[in-house]
């Protein structure tokens, strides 16, 4: 379960103080795939990094999973997201030394699963995202939609608990971006994750449970 | 003569010195580039866990690993050169035969001390590791989300 009570962030720069997130409230239940709707800018990505521990809102709380995200310190924090959470970000971001398995298998590294059982986990999601053949090729060899693939197979990789995706077709076709999330749902209910994802894309949010408008800052509605 | 020999090993020093010291320093921008380049990487790290501990030993243990590799290709290059020229000499005669004080042989055979074989690869990897410390505290310190808008 993800808990968001009364968040607040604010972000100061040259061009002064823009409130990114005003008393955002909200609760998504275990297992519920949620959509954080809302135009560029709305504060999509600043709520999904407080939710996710990557920033720390100026006020209220944030618990994951019964655990206080918002009040962790930094190495407890790092252990939590290794263990209990995925993270899909708009570009992909894999690590471009690495080629497609090792990418998959770090998270697995991290979370110390011997050699044999990490190869064969491996194997298993390169086969559910129809990228066996690429597995020794590097990022930069892939496609925009397979590179998001893999991200979603490195993210899903240590079965965490709870997966957020910010964005994660932004930079895809309507098409490709339709499969990934089809596949990144297919995925996240099989493990019986909660999954979070942020869009501005309205035709994703029949697959999703609980839809949250956002606008500046602001929790305008919530759909069940 | 003693003397002679004594100020030449000094001023010999002296520019050993200088030479260790460029190339320590380039060595150290180096990988102050490498680190730098390979930002992203550490961010995503972060953002999937990896503690920023856990951050600042990966950057150090790759610049030791890549000093290393260099301290021994450098290092067998060198063995091998003074292996060679022990045997061949260097002749120097050119430049020795027409200067009325320089009372030794023209011809050098160069010998390897533990000093030549350690002391060049320890500065470069105490420079390596010290050009290291900045970058590493730089990207421990900062958050992932940082990290990856700068990109």
């Amino acid at each position: 379960m993800i808990q968001v009570e009364q968040v607040s962030k604010t972000f100061r720069s040259g061009r002064g103080v823009l409130a990114a997130l005003s008393d955002v409230s909200f609760t998504v239940g275990t297992g519920i795939a949620a959509a954080i709707i809302g135009n560029s800018g709305s504060g999509k990505t600043t709520l999904l990094n407080c939710i996710g521990g990557l920033l720390r809102p100026d006020r209220g709380r944030v618990t994951c999973l019964g655990i206080p995200i918002h009040d962790l310190g930094s190495k407890r924090l790092s252990l939590f997201q290794r263990r209990r959470m995925g993270f899909i970000f708009q570009q992909g971001n894999l690590l471009s030394y690495y080629t497609v398995s090792d990418n998959i298998a770090l998270p697995l590294i991290l979370n110390g699963m011997g050699k044999k059982e990490r190869d064969a986990r491996v194997a298993l999601l390169l086969e559910r995202i129809g990228l066996s053949g690429s597995k020794n090729a590097l990022p930069n060899e892939l496609s925009g939609g397979e590179a998001q693939r893999v991200a979603a197979a490195r993210a899903l990789a240590h079965s965490p608990q709870l997966l957020l995706a910010d964005e994660p077709t932004a930079s895809l076709d309507s098409e490709t971006g339709k499969k990934l999330v089809n596949l990144l749902f297919e995925l996240g209910r099989e493990q019986k994750c909660t999954l979070v994802l942020s869009t501005h894309d309205p035709e994703l949010l029949h697959l999703t449970d609980q839809v949250f408008h956002i606008r500046d800052g602001k929790l305008i509605t919530e759909t069940r | 003569m003693v003397q002679l020999i004594q100020l030449n090993y000094i001023s010999m020093s002296i520019v050993m010195v200088l030479v260790f010291g460029v190339v320590s320093l380039g060595i150290a921008c180096a990988f102050v580039v490498f680190i730098f380049k390979s930002l992203q990487e550490y961010g995503i790290m972060k953002a999937m866990g990896v503690t920023s501990g856990e951050v600042a030993f990966l950057i150090s243990a790759e610049v030791v690993l890549m000093n290393l590799a260099a301290c021994l290709a450098g290092g067998l290059i060198g063995v091998a050169a003074v292996v060679f020229f022990s045997h061949t000499g260097i002749d120097l005669t050119p430049w020795t035969t027409h200067n009325q004080y320089f009372a030794v042989s023209g011809e050098i055979f160069p010998r390897l001390t533990p000093y030549s074989l350690i002391v060049p690869p320890g500065v470069a990897l105490a420079f390596g590791l010290a050009s290291a410390v900045w970058p590493a505290l730089l990207v421990a310190r900062k958050k992932a989300v940082d990290i990856l808008k700068v990109m």
